[in-house]
């Protein structure tokens, strides 16, 4: 007898958990399509707007500094070269550059091929398309109706595929086939292996990008761990360590000349095929071939995100963009004090620069070059009546959010996004993404509708409530999700009425007794009919 | 015994469905594997000499991707008749009574409901499943056999037809009215598929299926045990 009260206490506690998680997500998505639906309706209106704002007058020197990107020469020298753009704002075709001076006087104007000026390039970031992430290859493991992908890597042999090559990401290296039934071995850390029990991990993934050589093109990949960075050669079954970092996870990998080598005719600077990462402990690492060397770098910790190495056959260089409307790196960086930050820094002017480095053999930094600009406050932003419409209705249609919203927000704040990124859970992440799309836009009129629906559920729960306990949950229920509540309230306790025989008013059927006066429940009479039974004779 | 004539009496009733979802399972997923066959090796074509390679163009389905798809439809399906026969029948046709009034507890009528469910399940759609994992890992036939996580991701669908089916079962012993919050249970299994294929680990999927499958379980029995009919 226990155990079914206690199943049935804890069905009725499952029913109402799935319920308000359904009614959650119908609101959500309902609340979803009407912001939708008004984006739509308003896309129009920000065109014509975006097209009134571009004739303010600006500052002919200062929109050159501003327009044209900072490019060095290896001996220092500094032009600001500026793409030529037609009144769209579109590069014209061929691509023609102005190249000026610090000073923005232009010193030379033509096509881009053309340019008698060599500069210096950096290492660069691999774009989405070239390199796969983390979270990319999460994504490609999700189940989908077809299953889920697998990363498979062929080996061709006279244009047939000769040996395939997948990536087990529960043990964290390739295995090979020769066809269904045949394995040839294993790629791990520690390299080619036939033996499964031999074969490494090779760390947890992070990123990799891949090419093919020239000539059998076949596929060769840099594969980016925690720590360490390799190459592997699938047609030569090559794994090659390239970097380990002892102390700190690597945080970003560019690549500059690695992958494929860049030979331009008649260019004066030869580089060194170079990997530049970046690790936690703010130290900045070259990976260099030709010969191969590892150079290590100690940066300032803001200078992190905002410098660049490249590796020339003579010199290593490095370049750092600063700017002062950046809070420092001590700094805290809560969400109060950044807006703090923001405040103070209303209406000052920016300035920034850029600084242009040589690095010796002893990772010693030597200043060759820096430039430095000013740039006037931002203006607060123009919002256009489009976009001020869309936040309008998105607001307004928010306040029928649940309180708990703004509750949960205020208590996790920003930590509640950096955690669910972090946690690299799409569920999480879409939690998180619907409170913050869907918080509720003004806490008044919130306030007020979860005041109503309150009043709502008191007023039709009273007359059919059992217990008090159970009445002042419902409300508190109601109270905290507001129409959500109310309508899962509704969904799971909505009885007849009728009157009571005795004081007239009106009662629920799920308590005998009346809870005005009460009476029990009338029983009916029993009629000659409902005997079954009849006496003898 | 008892139990025994019961169970029979569900696996009769229900063998229509049960061998509709195994010709269909068998006959369409058989078609699609053996396409696969002949133009799955064409999907590894050869890279440029000398070019950076889209991480993309390394991705590769399973070989039994297609198949899988219809596994998770006939899966589907297959939940949402069983669901129907046995609960929503009975509830149309009035014969709860008939069912139910009988010298056996309600607790050996709804576990042989489950079970029988569980068992057209397993031999429509698991038999099968296995039949064509065996077959996509011949030699000589195919590039690559299939991954251990994808023979697993068809259990997992396998699985996901079985909560559609006790969530269908749900619906059908609700006393809520239609418009009302009669269909929510079905509302809880899309949640619970969408949930879990967007795991991009297996064992956290299994979690996600493990959690509402029973909490879908234990509603059922409690409304079953408990509800007037």
């Amino acid at each position: 007898m226990s155990t079914q009260i206690t199943m049935k206490k804890i069905s009725a506690i499952l029913t109402t958990a799935t319920t308000i998680l359904v009614m959650l997500l119908l609101l959500a998505a309902a609340q979803g399509i009407i912001i939708a639906v008004s984006n739509l309706l308003t896309l129009n209106r920000q065109v014509n707007r975006t097209v009134a704002a571009e004739q303010e007058p600006i500052d002919e020197k200062l929109s050159i500094i501003r327009g044209s990107s900072k490019s060095f020469m290896p001996d220092g020298t500094l032009h600001l070269v500026k793409q030529v753009k037609d009144e769209h704002r579109h590069a014209v075709k061929p691509e023609r550059v102005q190249i000026y001076d610090v000073n923005a006087n232009l010193i030379w104007e033509g096509l881009k091929e053309e340019n008698p000026y060599e500069y210096l390039s950096w290492a660069k970031a691999i774009g989405w398309r070239d390199g796969m992430n983390k979270r990319q290859m999460n994504n490609v493991s999700m189940i989908t109706p077809e299953l889920s992908q697998a990363l498979e890597i062929p080996v061709f042999s006279d244009e047939q595929v000769d040996e395939l090559w997948r990536y087990n990401s529960v043990k964290r290296y390739f295995v090979g086939y020769k066809n269904a039934d045949e394995r040839i071995g294993y790629l791990g850390a520690n390299g080619f292996v036939e033996d499964k029990s031999q074969a490494e991990s090779l760390g947890k993934f992070r990123w990799f990008t891949a090419w093919s050589q020239q000539g059998p093109g076949n596929v060769i990949m840099l594969w980016q761990v925690d720590r360490k960075i390799y190459q592997i050669d699938f047609e030569n079954r090559l794994v090659k360590l390239l970097f380990t970092s002892e102390d700190a996870s690597i945080e970003r990998v560019f690549l500059h000349h690695w992958r494929l080598p860049d030979i331009q005719l008649g260019a004066q600077i030869h580089y060194r095929p170079a990997i530049f990462c970046k690790t936690e402990d703010n130290k900045l690492h070259l990976i260099m071939r030709q010969p191969a060397e590892i150079m290590t770098v100690a940066v300032p910790a803001k200078w992190g995100n905002f410098s660049t190495l490249t590796a020339t056959d003579d010199s290593v260089f490095l370049t750092y963009m600063g700017n002062d409307n950046w809070p420092p790196a001590e700094y805290p960086r809560t969400p109060k004090s950044i807006e703090q930050w923001r405040r103070q820094r209303q209406g000052m002017p920016i300035n920034r620069w850029i600084e242009l480095y040589s690095v010796d053999q002893n990772s010693k930094l030597k200043l060759i070059n820096r430039f430095d600009w000013q740039l006037p406050p931002y203006k607060v932003a123009m919002v256009t009546m489009a976009s001020d419409q869309r936040s309008r209705v998105q607001r307004y249609v928010s306040d029928f959010s649940p309180p708990l919203y703004s509750w949960i927000i205020e208590i996790f704040g920003k930590k509640l996004w950096q955690w669910a990124r972090s946690s690299d859970d799409n569920i999480m992440e879409m939690f998180a993404e619907i409170l913050r799309q869907l918080r509720p836009g003004h806490t008044t009129i919130n306030w007020l509708l979860s005041i109503m629906v309150t009043a709502l559920a008191l007023w039709h729960g009273w007359a059919r409530r059992t217990s008090s306990i159970k009445l002042i949950f419902w409300l508190i229920f109601v109270a905290v999700l507001g129409l959500a509540g109310f309508l899962v309230y509704i969904g799971l306790n909505h009885t007849a009425l009728i009157s009571c025989p005795v004081c007239g008013k009106k009662r629920g059927l799920t308590r005998v007794g009346c809870v005005r006066c009460g009476q029990m429940l009338p029983v009916p009479r029993i009629r000659d009919v409902d005997k079954v039974l009849t006496g003898a004779g | 015994m008892r139990f025994l004539a019961l169970l029979k009496k569900e696996m009769r009733e229900c063998l229509p469905w049960f061998l509709l979802a195994a010709v269909v399972f068998l006959l369409m997923g058989g078609i699609v594997l053996r396409l696969q066959q002949y133009h799955h090796p064409w999907s590894y074509t050869a890279f440029e000499n000398g070019q950076i390679i889209s991480p993309y163009r390394m991705l590769h389905t399973s070989t039994l991707n297609m198949t899988g798809a219809w596994l998770f439809l006939t899966s589907i399906g297959l939940g949402l008749a069983l669901g129907i026969r046995q609960f929503w029948m009975s509830s149309f046709r009035h014969l709860w009574g008939f069912e139910l009034q009988r010298s056996v507890t309600r607790q050996k009528v709804l576990c042989a409901k489950l079970l029988c469910a569980a068992i057209l399940f397993v031999l429509s759609l698991g038999v099968i499943w296995v039949a064509f994992c065996r077959y996509a890992s011949l030699p000589g036939v195919w590039l690559l056999p299939p991954t251990i996580r994808v023979i697993c991701e068809g259990w997992l669908f396998i699985a996901l037809g079985f909560v559609v089916y006790l969530a269908t079962a749900l619906v059908g012993l609700n006393t809520a009215k239609w418009y009302a919050t009669r269909g929510l249970p079905l509302g809880f299994a899309v949640i619970v598929i969408i949930a879990t294929m967007l795991q991009w680990q297996l064992w956290i999927s299994l979690a996600v299926l493990i959690a509402g499958g029973a909490i879908l379980l234990l509603q059922v029995f409690e409304t079953f045990l408990n509800k007037e009919f």
